[in-house]
């Protein structure tokens, strides 16, 4: 195998392993990424990092 | 035959990060070739949607930390091209906007009250997202919006913009 293909094999599989340990601290949600998102473009979803951030420094 | 566009909203792209409906069509759109653009806008709402989780207790900060930096290795690698919001992008939400107005807003019981009530019209963010989509029409022959927010689809629809719903897909497919 040439430097270039193992190269690409090794970033490949790096990039396989990261999403599969993303998918494994996700894996216990109680919802779905997906509908969290649009609940918290909707405006749905009411606490913000912001604002408890300015509750923790109160 | 020219290469695909993709315009993945977050509520598709956020998909790539957990096992859900549709999960399975992201990750094989990140095998395929075609290009993934993201709206550079959008990219709080990924941040928000993973510290939500870490607010309810559900996952750990360092667990947060994590999938923010998962994410950010796929913007540095290119997996993922932001796209910047530029002059054109905001001149042509006038565009949508007025085309959203003609969509009937879906209605909703509200759990509180018991009434029916009707949902809000597109966002600013849709309709940035939805602009940008538009431009990348403009710029590429196949260019497809991967979204599940119902209103947002049929807002797209009416601006001839392709839309890809991975929820109410078996296979990837490019057909119209």
């Amino acid at each position: 195998m040439s430097k270039k293909i193992s190269k690409h094999v090794a970033k490949k599989g790096a990039r396989h392993a990261r999403i599969a340990r993303a998918k494994q601290i996700t894996s216990k949600l109680s919802s779905s990424l997906s509908e969290r998102a649009i609940a918290i473009r909707r405006g749905e979803y009411v606490q913000s990092p912001l604002s408890v951030r300015h509750k923790r420094t109160d | 035959m020219s290469r695909v566009h993709c315009l993945l909203d977050t509520n598709a792209l956020i998909k790539r990060y957990k096992e859900e409906e549709g999960s399975n069509l992201i990750e094989a759109l990140f095998e395929h070739p075609a290009a993934k653009h993201f709206l550079n806008v959008c990219i709080p709402e990924i941040i928000a949607t993973f510290f939500s989780f870490e607010l309810q207790g559900e996952i750990t900060k360092d667990e947060r930390n994590e999938l923010k930096d998962i994410f950010i290795q796929d913007i540095r690698e290119y997996n993922i091209i932001i796209h910047d919001v530029k002059g054109k992008t905001i001149r042509q939400t006038d565009e949508v906007h007025e085309i959203s107005f003609q969509v009937p807003r879906p209605t909703y019981t509200d759990p509180k009250t018991g009434q029916q009530k009707v949902k809000p019209a597109i966002s600013a963010i849709d309709a940035l997202v939805l602009s940008a989509a538009l431009e990348l029409k403009g710029n590429y022959d196949r260019i497809f919006l991967f979204t599940s927010d119902g209103h947002m689809k049929e807002v797209a629809k009416r601006l001839d913009i392709i839309v890809k719903d991975v929820e109410k897909m078996r296979v990837l497919s490019w057909h119209i």
